[in-house]
């Protein structure tokens, strides 16, 4: 694994496992998948799925972040139960993206959001430009794939900070009154 | 009299979402895709008393509609950001723009619910 993948690594499992504890709970493995030609990759990938795309851009990284959710989990995390609209998987990759921030915000790097895109189907496949790995994501109720390929000026500047900036809203705060 | 709320999202899953738990919680429900259209349910409705709006949003977005808001004289409409950014710029930006909250993707329904019952008993008091 690249050295700046190995930066990121904890930060994306974090944020997979804040999103899909949310709606399935926290019983979450995940597997790095070095290569999307894996047999691995390649049978994650083939089940019947939806794909959601978004963008992102900052001074330290632009990139993309792709996330497939098979039917099964995409229909487990739909709260009112059955077959979610067809941009809830636009609206999961928004919010793995929007968490993914708020860790690396911890860490003194900031970017934008783009919009969310969707896609719909079977033999889903990913075609990245970054040597970034996937991520799958195995809950008891279906599984999932994660990729956020980035571009950078090097590895990215993370800072230790010991305290992050107590502006910045933690997991366990949903709602801020002002 | 149901006590009607905004729901600005370009996600209709969100809306969705909103909606059915809004509308069961005795809500009269009003929704829009961007900013831009949020306006003009703002214009045309002068009774609406909370409204839940997103960031990103093609059109207009959420940050951009608090600004035209405010310069609408609407006291008695509460704002509520529901949003998977966490930018403390963004979210004191959207304090000095006029919102009354921020509220993060993904989000618990029954504080949703819980909220919208909240702001809307202050404002009726």
């Amino acid at each position: 694994m690249l050295p700046h993948d190995a930066q990121l690594s904890p930060i994306i499992h974090a944020a997979a496992r804040d999103l899909f504890a949310h709606y399935v709970g926290r019983m979450i493995n995940i597997t790095d998948i070095d290569n999307i030609q894996t047999p691995a990759a390649t049978a994650l990938l083939s089940q019947p799925g939806r794909t959601g795309v978004i963008g992102l851009t900052g001074a330290a990284l632009r990139g993309t972040l792709v996330l497939f959710v098979s039917d099964r989990l995409l229909n487990a995390t739909w709260p009112a139960g059955g077959a979610p609209p067809a941009d809830w998987i636009s609206e999961l990759a928004n919010q793995a993206l929007g968490s993914i921030k708020r860790l690396l915000l911890n860490h003194g790097i900031d970017f934008d959001l783009g919009l969310p895109s969707a896609t719909s189907g079977t033999n889903c496949r990913i075609f990245i430009r970054a040597q970034s790995p996937i991520y799958g994501l195995h809950t008891p109720k279906g599984d999932a794939a994660l990729c956020f390929q980035y571009t950078s000026q090097g590895p990215l500047p993370l800072l230790n900070i010991a305290n992050p900036d107590d502006d910045i809203p933690s997991e366990d705060e949903s709602v801020i009154l002002f | 009299m149901k006590q009607k709320i905004l729901i600005i999202d370009d996600s209709e899953s969100v809306r969705q979402q909103l909606y059915e738990a809004l509308s069961v919680a005795g809500f009269d429900i009003l929704q829009a895709p961007n900013g831009s259209a949020g306006l003009a349910l703002v214009q045309a409705h002068s009774d609406i008393a909370l409204a839940f709006c997103d960031i990103h949003m093609p059109v207009m977005n959420g940050l951009s509609f608090l600004e035209s808001v405010s310069k609408l004289h609407r006291p008695n409409l509460s704002i509520l950001m529901l949003t998977a950014e966490r930018a403390p710029d963004m979210i004191t930006q959207a304090r000095k723009l006029g919102a009354k909250g921020w509220l993060k993707k993904p989000f618990d329904i029954d504080m949703i619910v819980a909220t919208a019952h909240k702001l809307c008993t202050l404002r009726a008091a």
